[in-house]
């Protein structure tokens, strides 16, 4: 069911849905390192995505870099900029933080809109896609990238997560001055946090920038780091299944209420507020109410198994 | 000229002052951004303007607009915002901009997404002097801001009220022990500060002539940059942030030329100040 | 050489003296007592010696180096480790992963083993070790916001003894305790003193403090008013004005 370019066409809505998905994923775990690991309210991720759209937008139009070279690029210049976030958040803490990088977010997005040289209200177009062994990239091959990407983040999320610095990061959430006296140079985390987080969100978007092939400056605006934060703190902050779920639930949500499109904004905000009231935690959070079910059916069926096995061992 | 974008600085930075007072107030106490307040003043701009419709009389129809808005305020504490007082911040934070969300569409769609007017005229002029004028409107929201925010300085600071609250947002459990009711103070919070929110609602109503669904979002993030520019739970530092915010704005972009984006400033002079004095410029040190 | 010597330190906060010219000194092996009435300063001591403030003057000197000038974290990389008069546990983490946090200082140094996964056999037996030592085996899983007081000060204390220290500072060890469960808290005390380390620590209560300290330092409005054994301490005419006046504590 090829068409006539060869691209097959059925599918295709389900493939970019699918691309916008994977990346929604990656910008959630992104900011989980940020935000749910090692507790640093980041309200304005998007300012970081859209860092490295436009990066990678300019090295690929301007300086005719292939993307294999801007995508990293990008994925390091960002992760420069989020440093010095990280530098930020010693001086200003918490809600101080909190309102600090949605500021940070309006800033950038501001200066991509009011600067000649990020194309300004009209954006950067003309990204081109990228060239694999001299095939350009055709919407399955974004897929397949992407799902790399995301496979990228979760392993870095995983490694993190279980290994000293990831312990380091979630002390300092915990309690940052007793993680100093505990022996951890928190200021250093925390930049590492950053830095690794945001560089994260660049690379999503660069390869955004290169999918869509034309980038503006509303692409990453406040709205959109709302959205990244409900994604995690709906999944469940701070774990790497909650960050995908939320991600999957909040991401598919705009294609789901498609025929109520009317009312999405008032569904979405209801949902935001009644998951904050009753599952603060996530829906894969600690001590969730779905975690909690999903356990005890899990300790039924054992108690079931052991009685078919008539194993007295076991008991 | 100069004197002119003073004037009208000052105009609007008392309206920022009046938004803004409302959150530092919730803040002071409860220590939780209440973005859903930008929601509250916009509901101010609909009740005011529906009532005033109905009534003809707008001073009716702005104290009905202060009612309905303290009463919006309480249901929030109630449902949203007491029951999470023991939750990470990030909670109370992210309800509160589902709530904003939701309420802004919730205008959209009982109200129509159309830009309504709001035609009053006040019965009075405006005065003009030294080559200067100040607009019916602009005189007053001048006159009730004063009145308003005068009226909160004297409960603060000259009523027995105002000290329960002082101490309150010094440290609660002092105050508890104290004999203070925190359920009362916390209500005064959410009531008085609504309250303002709604009046500048409708002062921007009709100082703009219209009201339209998504008009709380452009104060909802500028009035945090000033609250916490000011530094969270000052009062004073409230009003001089948003004075300054306002100075800011209005000077940039109507007499030295606009260099930076509107919106911008007031996150830009945000960031700038708390790289000097992370607290805010009146906040409490040592957080 | 003593473990730990302070020289004429203090600590101003905006004309308040919290600590002035403070000497002292902590000699190897011994338990010293710093008491004194409410407000004389005590955990003020503790922060500036931990350098989370600044001294505003005088000097700090650890095995014979200063560390007035280092940050907190570095402090306690030398082998200084703190207990929290208000308990600090890593709320959401479980006991054993609190131990751990502490267990793994010198890894957060080293980029090389700051990626290294912690969960390993050799650290549990480690950590295995020190909950036995504070009787916390039982609760490892237990998230550390669900102990009950007296158990939070037990693991406060196993977290310090994660850093192995040269010096344990605590503050306040058997504060908000019942009388069985100080008790307990000294023998574990004791114990840890017979392992060879040195101990400081703010305590209120005077028959604890009395019982277990080797020597003791009182501070009163900031300064050192004595200093010496507590059958000395006890009859110091100064340190019995110090405490009339203000409430006696007497456990």
């Amino acid at each position: 069911m090829a068409g006539s370019t060869g691209e097959p066409m059925i599918g295709t809505y389900h493939i970019v849905v699918g691309i916008l998905l994977g990346i929604y994923i990656v910008l959630a775990l992104s900011l989980n390192i940020i935000t749910g690991y090692t507790g640093q309210p980041s309200l304005g991720h998007a300012a970081f995505f859209g860092i490295g759209a436009y990066s990678s937008a300019i090295l690929s139009t301007r300086y005719h870099l292939s993307f294999w070279v801007a995508f990293p690029l990008s994925g390091f210049f960002t992760a420069i900029v989020g440093s010095m976030m990280g530098v930020l958040s010693l001086r200003v803490k918490e809600d101080f933080l909190a309102i600090t990088t949605i500021g940070i977010n309006f800033v950038v997005v501001a200066i991509f809109l009011y600067s000649d040289f990020f194309g300004g209200a009209f954006g950067i177009g003309g990204i081109p896609a990228p060239i694999f062994f001299g095939y350009k990239f055709t919407k399955p091959a974004y897929l397949v990238f992407v799902t790399g990407l995301v496979l990228l983040t979760i392993l870095i999320s995983s490694i993190l997560l279980r290994s000293w610095l990831g312990l380091a990061l979630e002390a300092i959430r915990e309690d940052e001055f007793a993680a100093e006296t505990m022996g951890i140079d928190t200021k250093k985390f925390k930049i590492v946090a950053f830095t690794i987080g945001t560089g994260l969100a660049g690379l999503a978007g660069s390869i955004y920038a290169h999918f869509m092939t034309f980038i503006s400056p509303g692409d990453f605006s406040f709205p959109l780091s709302i959205t990244i934060i409900s994604m995690i703190v709906i999944g469940g902050i701070g774990t790497i299944r909650g960050a995908i779920l939320g991600a999957i639930i909040l991401g598919l949500a705009p294609e789901i209420f498609r025929p109520i499109l009317e009312y999405r904004s008032l569904l979405y905000g209801g949902l935001l507020v009644l998951m904050m009231r009753f599952q603060p935690n996530g829906l894969l959070g600690h001590e969730s109410f779905l975690l909690r079910r999903i356990s005890l059916i899990r300790k039924q069926s054992v108690e079931w198994m052991k009685k078919g096995s008539g194993n007295d061992a076991y008991t | 000229m100069l004197l002119q974008q003073l004037i009208n600085a000052l105009v609007v930075g008392s309206v920022y002052a009046l938004i803004a007072m409302g959150l530092t107030m919730v803040y002071g106490v409860l220590r939780i951004l209440h973005i859903a307040h930008a929601a509250i003043y916009a509901l101010g701009a609909y009740a005011g303007l529906f009532s005033f419709l109905f009534f003809h009389n707008f001073l009716i129809a702005f104290l009905i607009a202060m009612v309905i808005c303290a009463l919006a305020g309480i249901l929030m504490q109630q449902f949203i915002y007491l029951p999470l007082l023991e939750s990470p911040r990030i909670v109370p934070l992210i309800a509160s901009i589902g709530l904003f969300t939701f309420m802004e569409d919730l205008y959209r769609l009982v109200a129509g997404p159309y830009i309504l007017p709001f035609p009053v005229n006040l019965g009075f002029s405006g005065i003009h002097f030294f080559g200067v004028t100040l607009t019916s409107h602009q005189l007053l929201i001048l006159v009730v801001t004063f009145i308003l925010l005068g009226f909160v300085w004297l409960i603060i600071a000259r009523t027995r009220i105002g000290l329960a609250w002082k101490a309150t947002a010094q440290d609660v459990e002092t105050a508890i022990s104290f004999g203070v009711n925190i359920n009362k103070i916390i209500a005064l919070n959410f009531t008085l500060g609504s309250a303002l929110a709604a009046a500048a609602g409708v002062l921007i109503g009709i100082y703009y002539n219209s009201v339209y669904p998504a008009m709380g979002s452009v104060p909802a993030y500028k009035m945090l940059a000033i609250v916490v520019l000011g530094g969270l739970g000052s009062v004073t530092g409230t009003v001089v942030a948003a004075l300054i915010i306002g100075f800011a704005e209005t000077l940039m972009v109507g007499y030295i030329g606009f260099i930076l984006p509107r919106d911008a400033i007031a996150f830009i002079a945000l960031i700038l100040i708390l790289m000097f004095r992370p607290e805010g410029l009146f906040g409490r040190v040592n957080r | 050489m003593p473990i730990l010597e302070t020289t004429k330190l203090s600590k101003h906060f905006a004309g308040l003296k919290a600590l002035n010219e403070v000497d002292l000194k902590v000699e190897r092996g011994e338990i010293l007592g710093i008491i004194g009435p409410n407000g004389a300063g005590k955990t003020t001591l503790f922060n500036t010696i931990t350098s989370v403030y600044r001294p505003t003057a005088g000097q700090v000197f650890f095995q014979g180096k200063p560390i007035h000038h280092l940050r907190p974290f570095e402090v306690a990389q030398r082998g200084i480790g703190r207990t929290f008069q208000i308990t600090r546990p890593f709320k959401n983490l479980s006991v054993w992963k609190n131990i751990l946090v502490a267990y793994g200082y010198k890894r957060y140094l080293s980029l090389k083993h700051v990626f290294g996964r912690y969960q390993r056999e050799e650290n549990n037996q480690e950590v295995l070790r020190l909950l036995q030592q504070v009787g916390l085996e039982e609760y490892k899983e237990v998230p550390a916001k669900n102990l009950p007081l007296g158990l939070q000060k037990r693991l406060e204390i196993a977290r310090a003894l994660a850093l192995n220290p040269v010096l344990l500072m605590l503050d306040e060890p058997c504060a908000g305790l019942g009388h069985e469960e100080s008790q307990e808290l000294v023998n574990l005390i004791r114990n840890v003193r017979a392992q060879g380390k040195t101990i400081m620590m703010v305590e209120h209560n005077m028959t604890v403090a009395m019982g277990l300290c080797d020597r003791m330092v009182v501070l009163s409005y900031g300064s050192k008013i004595a200093e010496g054994r507590p059958e000395e301490i006890k009859s110091d005419p100064k340190v019995i004005e110090a405490y009339l006046g203000k409430e006696e504590e007497i456990a």
